[in-house]
């Protein structure tokens, strides 16, 4: 993000190189505040060594958030890793769930403090 | 003499009494738990967690009463993570783990298959707190690491979401052949069953009280 320049050359003859002017790339998401969760509880699979978690995400406020959605989940202590995180639009009041896939070998308490954002990052 | 919109609110009264038993299964339930082993042979492995998302409330999960025409694989086979103790054949208790941070409470034991498996779990209230737990059962085939009777990541068979207020939400899954191979059923904690009783009863007098007034 901010100001980039891009540089390109030509790799197989070497005979054509350029840089761009510089450009501003801005960030195309937003922080989602009208939100709430539900979290379904942690399981564990012996046979991926996972830990699995059904995460709902309920569109709180008053205007359709637009997909994809993302989902940052605050917290995390070392070794303890999210496997994934996907979302589509939401309208107002509907849901959409996630399997979050959490490989956690300590066996620690899993944080459910999640930031949810639309768009890309 | 009551007029007619007082007793239209007594009778009105006597109906949110009597439906007051949550329409939710809740902590403090009695869950029984079935599961149609019929479709394998041999051996494999019962597995029985709780647990705890960070910030949940202490809670317990009472496991009683397990039944099978198949045997259980006994003491040498008994495999026990976290706060997870005693055995399938008397009584097994699992902890959470939100007294002592545990994220991981397991009971794992080897079983051989007959055509079916029951047993009871009783849920305790969670004591604060404001995440959830989540009791799950699962099976897996003689390697203990591919599940059976279930398609989901899980791995689980049945799973029980226990919210800080107590509610229980419960959800199954599906096998390999399409069919939900376990079951549930719940029966509310005493003080439930009273309330529903308690409401019946006053419902049954409102009855008695209208037919009354409309026979004079």
């Amino acid at each position: 993000m901010g100001n980039q320049t891009i540089t390109a050359a030509d790799t197989v003859s070497s005979s054509i190189t350029g840089t761009s002017s510089q450009i501003n790339v801005a960030p195309s998401y937003t922080q989602i505040t009208a939100f709430s969760i539900f979290a379904s509880g942690p399981s564990y699979n012996r046979g991926t060594r996972l830990f699995y978690e059904t995460v709902t995400i309920t569109n709180t406020g008053g205007a359709t958030i637009n997909g994809p959605i993302q989902l940052a989940f605050n917290g995390l202590s070392s070794g303890l890793t999210l496997a994934n995180s996907v979302g589509s639009s939401l309208a107002p009041g509907a849901s959409a769930s996630v399997m979050a896939q959490f490989s956690n070998p300590s066996n620690i308490l899993i944080p459910i403090s999640i930031t949810a954002y639309s768009g890309v990052f | 003499m009551w007029g007619a919109k007082r007793m239209r609110i007594f009778v009105a009264g006597c109906f949110v009494l009597a439906f007051l038993a949550p329409a939710a299964a809740r902590a403090g339930s009695v869950f029984f738990f079935a599961t149609d082993t019929s479709s394998l042979s041999g051996s494999g492995y019962i597995d029985l967690q709780y647990n705890a998302n960070a910030g949940a409330g202490a809670s317990t999960a009472t496991i009683t009463d397990f039944l099978t025409n198949g045997s259980l694989g006994g003491a040498a086979t008994i495999s026990l993570v976290g706060d997870a103790s005693g055995n399938l054949a008397s009584t097994v208790t699992i902890l959470n783990g939100a007294l002592d941070s545990s994220g991981y409470n397991d009971y794992n034991e080897a079983i051989t298959f007959g055509t079916f498996a029951t047993f009871e779990v009783a849920l305790s209230n969670p004591v604060g707190g404001t995440a959830n737990s989540a009791f799950i059962l699962s099976y897996y085939a003689s390697d203990d690491a591919t599940p059976v009777f279930s398609t989901d990541l899980t791995g689980a068979s049945a799973l029980l979401t226990v919210e800080p207020n107590g509610t229980v939400l419960v959800q199954t899954y599906r096998s390999a052949s399409g069919s939900y191979d376990t079951t549930l059923g719940s029966t509310p904690e005493p003080s439930s069953a009273l309330t529903l009783l308690g409401g019946l009863v006053l419902l049954a007098i409102c009855a008695a009280r209208v037919r009354w007034r409309c026979d004079r």
